[in-house]
């Protein structure tokens, strides 16, 4: 009985041992020291259409971050609103074209534009948009968006800077920043229309995605509302290029498309037409008029805007959570102009969307993992 | 043949119990001496030249020969003898032996120099009550030695506070059972990574978790306090030579071994102790209608009080009517304090594996239960295994503890800080019911419900957003449950090393481990009695609901071949391994609000803002070490050691080191050297020097803790929008970035004199950390904030002390009386990317070329301004900001602050150093009697040139808002011309206010102390039994007293375990008074 016992025992150590003894030799024997060292980080996002989609939000949240210092800081280089004793001093001195002291002024941190950029950079870098399901090339109208926000966000540094340093290439190591040539790189109004069509912004064709609404806590938002119009920023960039009268075509042709795809004609009883002569009869030869608002024109565009909800007549709008649970809140216009957005207490067991809100927070919880977040660190 | 030795602490039950004793009873007697390192075995000795040396053992308390005392040569046990019964010897050794080593069972050990003589000088032998530093080898680097007996610790972390003070910066984390201690070796050794020592548990090295955090305010869950202090055997500090701890050694490294059997005798030792621990004292606030004329006057300075009437009838707690309805509500003298703590006690069943301990915070404690199999099992001749399994669950209730360092996501929630500034007017459950009305007490309604007409606690809310506090009682009461505010640690731990004996000289081991711990936190802040709070950009809350779950598992894998040889008088030993750990850490957390009813305290779809957070790291470090020690004759020492490793944390291209198989390998060189000088011929006529060693070393190390994944580009979720998450690019790879090396030489010398009646020694360091880890801002083409890169330099100097004196030993009386004491100056060499200041608790912590790290950077004060006159004189402004208008005075009443640069304005330009959170030195006091049976034991903690910056006070103090304040605000300016030095009071929205509350020297204090850490009254029962060896009953009390100019209640804190929180004191619950007695039983 004792005997039997001690064997046992003693068996059963060897036994550990050398499956131990084994696994340590499998483990050494079959992998190298930098496979072993190897930490699998889920870098990789961009594995199918899903990962796309939250790249695309992530650009979109970028953008939340510029949108209201693109209004600000155009009302304050503008001639329409002066500062008043209740906003900042920085506010002021960018107003008055001071230069801030010490250089730390958020409103002029160019860096939140190239974080839109880069974003986009890596996203046109890694989509497949050869990817084919149904004879359909699906991801390419969420890639046409990608182009449209980085040529838009391009097109707003120039228009604030003068001269940037452009990148295509994505930046995710150190070396690229390293090797970076800024001299052969700087794109102004003259040049960055090209760099951008060279770069695909030419092949932007006008389909969009579909992604029904977002619900930013409080209201139902479609999601057609936070499209970027590519015809309208070629437009813009081909004005801001102006180079001869064909950039003014271009960009003519561009807004026509636009306007025409968008139900953006206007009945005459609100406009007054004229017959129009040269180049710009050339555009349209089946409709060779130059139109002016009549005396209500004020009334049209009130009873337009009020009929369409506020919708149509908005190419792109940048949506603000409700509250800071649900994302970024736009604040700071209101804050600077004195109003105080509303917003209420969203009740989150009520109306809305119960069982995807659920789910949404079961993929946060799994991109964690993916993104391989550093919160407690 | 099958052999097993035991030790077997802790059963929990019977089906173990009944394993034990299965275990034991195949124990079979065979020689089983366990070889100590480098120790040599038995076996024919090689012809030498020999010599006879003739010497005598005596009792060095009663000059009494010793029978039976063991001589051999140094550590060498093939020559040896025994003292005949006049204690006299005659050993034949060969020529070359320059020491014998003498011992005897219940005497400590002896080295007794004999160089090249024939007449050993007579060895005295002391008791083992005495402390001794002779170890059976010669270790030529720095340690110290902690030998763990009768502990009434919780955690292991106690012991090290008391026995190796001046060896390791301790800083005890707070009151709340088991937070143990924060440590530091040698000074700090990094300014943004870890710097707290590796430790390494019986030979496995373990992650402390030190950069995690608690969903509780104020609480750590401590790894260490797991391990049962009463199965530790010993806890050795290493302070250099910790190169073959390769990128993990250069914070020092601590090592604790539990107790393995020695014997094949089982030993069972039971040591039982019950005690208790005093209520702690608390701040004394102001008084009910103290605090009402502050408040009435404060209200006077916001907005709300210029713009409306302030007469008692219109603020009902003014009025003083008592035929005012709500008169009763306000009129009451309540200590919020005095009932949020309690005398609690401790019962330790700590040889059963059992330890329950309250808290002096009520609602507070901690229970463990642990169970430790330490096996040494014989397989086959030549191998063997140690088999080690240990299992703990630590169980905490626990609350919020001190303040928090914002409150962007709940109210105050700690009681402890509640007790301080609740308003003293209210009464605790009072309540308008009855019959008649009137207010009365009542557990169940008083402040339940927020839209209560009755609700008392928001009184100040009329004045000012979020200014109502909770009822610290409700917090207690209602927060109390199972599933509403608790931690549950299991840690369970798997240790195997095989090991064979090749043949003589040459041994194989390996050691495969496997640690898990996981951590489930509940936190619940309850809806009654919790006002209303608005959240920023989210909106009001009461309750707030947590959940954490955390678990990291851990496999370590150390191989190690070893060798010995003696060639005559040259010995040497080397050995060599490699060593392969892999950490998988992840938790998730979750947070809630609003609850809506406090049955219902779970985590739940209901909930309002719920959130989700989590963190999976994952990290993996290979190394490869050898050393190779020589020695002379036992005379000259040199060990040279090296070892290269690599991290899953470090880039593809670090900067330094060396490129192999794919990867980056740090290497870690270091040489030591050593001399004992006593062993030298020519040292023997020095009489009254026994012992006396010099030691060199130069080492480098490093230091791994880099962020997990900061070599690596990753992308981290988002919300855009409620439902639709976004995934962002937030780090791009930094493939240079690399371990931090600390390269330290250091210089030591020990020894014992006067018949080994003193012992002392001094270490002298000078270590340099290069590579420091900072962060970088990064290109703005990146569109990311800032990246880690290796850049900077520090230094530390330093140098520890120890010394003991055995003052009188007698064969009935013994008394020794040592102390330690440890120095270091931590200076910043460079630091490329420029000054910084880091922002902690209100605090500026200064980092700059030339300075210590981590000093309080802020203004200066000269007192209060009496007079406008005064105030008009020094006409200093506050700037505002505004261009309008950009300054406004400081009048009379506010504080004084010194314009350093003389412009006329307080601004940044007059921020300077105004204290120091590192001490100047530090250590223990000890001394111990011991009569007959007796033993008294005296320790002493003590720091001495540290400064606090006390965060608690600066709140107590601001007289800015509706908290209630220390009695010392009671002094406040009020008139002109009045001189004291606490400003007026002024609300933070008034148009006069010029925040006299700011960071400054106001708030900084000498946080210098002595603390009587412990007092130690044992005794031996005078049995003869042969069933038990021995009964000891001891009692013993903790904390006694703290000398300090320190205004706080403890002087001793730790927040959190960066450096940049250690001066800093958020009212954790203090240490107090405690008391215990024990009985421990050797059978």
């Amino acid at each position: 009985m004792k005997y039997n016992y001690i064997q046992k025992i003693r068996k059963s150590v060897v036994m550990m041992l050398l499956t131990l003894f084994t696994l340590h030799v499998s483990l050494f024997t079959f992998s190298s020291c930098s496979d072993m060292l190897t930490i699998d980080t889920g870098d990789k996002s961009y594995t199918n259409a899903n990962d796309t989609l939250y790249s695309y939000l992530g650009i979109l949240k970028h953008v939340q971050d510029i949108a209201e210092r693109q209004v600000i800081l155009n009302e304050l280089r503008g001639d329409l609103v002066s500062p008043t004793a209740y906003i900042t001093d920085t506010l002021h001195a960018i107003a008055n074209f001071d230069d801030p002291e010490d250089g730390s002024c958020s409103m002029l941190d160019i860096s939140d534009y190239y974080a839109v950029i880069n974003n986009c950079n890596l996203y046109i870098a890694n989509c497949d948009t050869n990817a084919v399901k149904s004879n359909i090339k699906y991801m390419l109208s969420e890639y046409y968006q990608v182009q449209t926000i980085r040529a838009w966000t391009y097109l707003q540094l120039v228009q604030l800077y003068g001269e940037v340093p452009y990148i295509s290439e994505p930046i995710a190591s150190l070396d690229v920043v390293k090797n970076f040539n800024y001299g052969a790189n700087l794109v102004n109004k003259d040049n960055l229309l090209d760099r951008l069509l060279a770069d695909g912004l030419g092949k932007v064709g006008t389909t969009f995605p579909h992604y029904g609404v977002y619900n930013n806590g409080a209201i139902d938002i479609s999601a057609s509302l936070c499209y970027f119009q590519p015809q309208l920023v070629l437009g813009d960039l081909y004005l801001l290029r102006g180079a001869d009268t064909s950039d003014y075509l271009n960009a003519a042709t561009y807004y026509w498309n636009y306007l025409i795809n968008n139900n953006g004609a206007v009945s005459e009883q609100y406009v007054s037409a004229t017959k129009l002569r040269g180049l710009v009869a050339q555009l349209r030869p089946e409709d060779p008029y130059s139109y002016s608002a009549r005396n209500n024109w004020g009334y049209y565009a009130a009873t337009y805007i009020k009929s369409n909800n506020n919708t149509s007549d908005v190419i792109t709008s940048i949506p603000s959570s409700a509250n800071a649970q649900f994302g970024t809140m736009l604040m700071r216009v209101a804050d600077i102009f004195g109003y105080t957005p509303t917003s209420s207490q969203p009740n989150l067991q009520g109306t809305g969307h119960p069982i995807p809100s659920l789910q949404g927070h079961q993929r946060c919880t799994d991109l964690c993992r993916l993104g391989r977040h550093q919160h407690g660190a | 043949m099958l052999q097993y030795h035991n030790i077997i602490r802790v059963t929990a039950g019977a089906i173990l119990l009944s394993c034990a004793n299965l275990l034991m009873a195949q124990e079979e007697a065979a020689d089983t001496t366990q070889a100590a390192p480098r120790q040599r075995v038995a076996r024919p000795a090689p012809k030498y030249e020999m010599k006879e040396v003739k010497g005598k053992v005596i009792d060095a308390a009663t000059f009494k020969p010793i029978d039976g005392a063991r001589v051999q040569a140094f550590n060498d046990r093939r020559y040896s003898t025994m003292t005949d019964e006049q204690g006299n010897y005659t050993i034949n050794v060969p020529v070359f032996v320059t020491s014998l080593y003498v011992t005897v069972p219940q005497f400590n050990d002896q080295q007794v120099a004999i160089a090249n003589g024939t007449v050993a000088p007579v060895a005295a032998l002391q008791s083992t009550e005495l402390k001794s530093i002779y170890q059976p080898t010669t270790s030529i680097n720095s340690t110290a030695v902690a030998n763990i007996d009768m502990s009434s610790s919780i955690s292991i972390d106690s012991d090290i506070e008391k026995q190796l003070g001046g060896d390791i910066r301790t800083i005890n984390r707070s009151g709340i059972q088991g937070q143990g201690a924060a440590m530091f070796i040698h000074g700090l050794n990094s300014l943004n990574l870890n710097s707290q020592p590796l430790v390494i548990l019986d030979g496995m090295m373990m992650d402390l978790q030190l950069d995690r955090q608690s969903i509780h305010d104020g609480f750590f869950n401590n790894i260490l306090a797991g391990i049962d202090p009463e199965d530790i055997e010993s806890v050795e500090v290493l302070k250099n030579a910790t190169s073959l701890y390769g990128a993990r050694g250069a914070n020092g490294v601590v090592v604790i071994n539990t107790k393995r059997g020695h014997s094949m005798a089982t030993k069972i030792n039971v040591n039982i102790f019950g005690g208790f621990e005093l209520a702690p004292g608390y701040t004394k606030m102001m008084n009910s209608s103290q605090y009402k004329n502050y408040v009435s006057e404060l209200i006077g300075t916001t907005k709300f009080g210029k713009n409306n009437s302030t007469a008692s009838t219109s603020i009902p707690f003014l009025n003083d009517n008592p035929d005012y309805y709500w008169y009763p509500m306000y009129h009451n003298e309540t200590d919020w304090s005095k009932e949020l703590y309690r005398t609690a006690f401790t019962q330790n069943y700590m040889s059963l594996g059992y330890a329950n301990s309250q808290s002096t915070a009520k609602e507070n404690g901690f229970n463990r239960l642990n169970i430790r199999f330490n096996t040494d099992i014989k397989l086959i001749k030549n191998l063997s295994t140690q088999l080690d399994v240990a299992y703990s669950r630590l169980t905490y209730n626990l609350r919020d503890n001190g303040w928090a360092e914002s409150y962007a996501t709940s109210t105050i929630s700690s009681p402890n800080v509640l007790g301080l500034i609740q308003s003293p007017f209210l009464s605790m459950y009072g309540y308008y019911t009855g019959d008649d009305l009137k207010l009365h007490p009542s557990q169940v309604y008083a402040g339940k419900y927020v839209n209560d007409d009755n609700y008392p606690f928001a009184f100040a809310s009329r004045y000012g957003s979020n200014t109502a506090l909770a009822n610290p009682y409700w917090i207690l009461d209602n927060g109390d449950g199972n599933n509403k505010n608790n931690q549950e640690v299991t840690q369970f731990i798997l240790n195997v090393q095989p090991k064979w004996e090749i043949n003589s000289h040459l041994t194989f081991t390996n050691r495969f481990s496997y640690q898990l711990n996981r951590t489930s936190e509940k936190y619940y802040l309850p809806e009654a009695g919790i006002p209303v709070y608005n959240l920023v950009g989210l909106g009001d809350v009461t309750s707030v609901i947590k959940s954490f779950f955390g678990k990291e598992t851990a496999l370590f894998e150390d191989a190690r071949l070893s060798w010995h040889c003696n060639y005559g008088s040259h010995n040497l030993a080397a050995f060599g391994g490699f060593r392969f750990t892999s950490n998988s850490y992840s938790d998730d957390s979750m947070t809630g609000y609003n609850s809506g009813n406090d049955k219902m305290p779970d985590m739940k779809y209901s909930l309002q803002f719920r959130s989700v957070d989590g963190n999976n790291d994952e990290w993996r470090n290979i190394a490869w070490y050898a050393q190779g020690s020589y020695n002379y004759r036992e005379k000259y020492y040199a060990d040279l050691s090296v070892s290269m490793e690599s991290s899953s944390r470090f880039g593809k291209e670090a900067s330094e080191g060396l490129k192999l198989f794919g990867v980056k390998w740090g290497i870690f060189p270091s040489l030591q050297l050593g001399w004992v000088i006593t062993n030298e011929s020519w040292f023997q006529k020095l009489k009254g020097v026994n012992h006396l060693k010099l030691t060199l070393g130069y080492d480098e190390s490093g230091n791994d803790a880099i962020p997990y994944s900061s070599s690596r580009t990753y992308y981290q979720s988002a919300e855009f929008l409620k439902q639709a998450t976004a995934l962002q690019l937030v780090n791009i790879e930094n493939p240079e970035i690399q371990w931090e090396t600390t390269r330290r030489f250091s210089a030591g010398i020990n020894g014992s004199f006067v018949n080994n009646r003193i012992q002392a020694g001094v270490e002298f360091y000078v270590a340099k950390t290069d590579n420091l880890l900072t962060l970088k801002a990064n290109n703005y083409m990146t569109g990311l904030g800032s990246y880690w890169t290796n850049d900077g330099r520090l230094r530390n100097v330093g140098a520890d002390y120890h010394v003991n004196v055995v003052a009188i030993n007698r064969k009935n009386f013994k008394w020794q009386i040592g102390a330690s004491l440890g120095h270091y100056k931590n200076t910043i060499e460079s630091l490329p990317g420029g000054n910084h200041i880091d922002k902690v608790y209100g605090a500026e912590l200064l980092t700059a070329k030339g300075q210590s790290i981590g000093l309080f950077y802020g203004y200066q004060t000269a007192g209060v301004f009496a007079t406008s006159a005064e105030a008009d004189k020094a006409s200093l402004r506050y700037p505002t900001g505004i261009k309008n208008d950009p300054y406004k005075f400081f009048s009379a009443g506010d504080v004084h602050f010194v314009d350093r640069d003389n412009n006329g304005v307080i601004d940044d330009g007059d921020k300077t150093i105004i204290g120091d959170p590192n001490p100047d030195i530090y250590g223990n006091i000890y001394t111990q009697f011991n009569y007959k049976r007796w033993a008294l034991n005296v320790n002493f903690k003590y720091s001495l040139g540290n400064d606090i910056y006390n965060y608690q006070r600066s709140q107590l103090e601001s007289l800015s808002g509706f908290y209630n304040q220390s009695l010392a605000a009671v002094n406040r300016w009020t008139v002109e011309g009045q001189r004291t030095d606490m400003p007026r009071l002024m609300s933070t929205t008034a148009d006069e206010w010029v925040n006299n509350e700011r960071f400054s020297d106001r708030w900084i204090e000498d946080g210098s102390y002595l603390k009587l850490k412990n007092v130690r009254l044992s005794y031996d029962l005078p049995l003869n039994l042969s069933w038990i060896q021995g009964i000891t009953i001891w009692g013993e009390a903790n904390n006694l007293f703290v000398v300090t100019p320190y205004s706080g209640k403890d002087p001793e804190f730790a927040v959190s375990n960066s450096i940049f929180y250690q001066g800093i004191d958020a009212g954790l619950l203090p240490s107090n008074r405690s008391f215990n007695l024990g009985v421990k039983i050797n059978l």
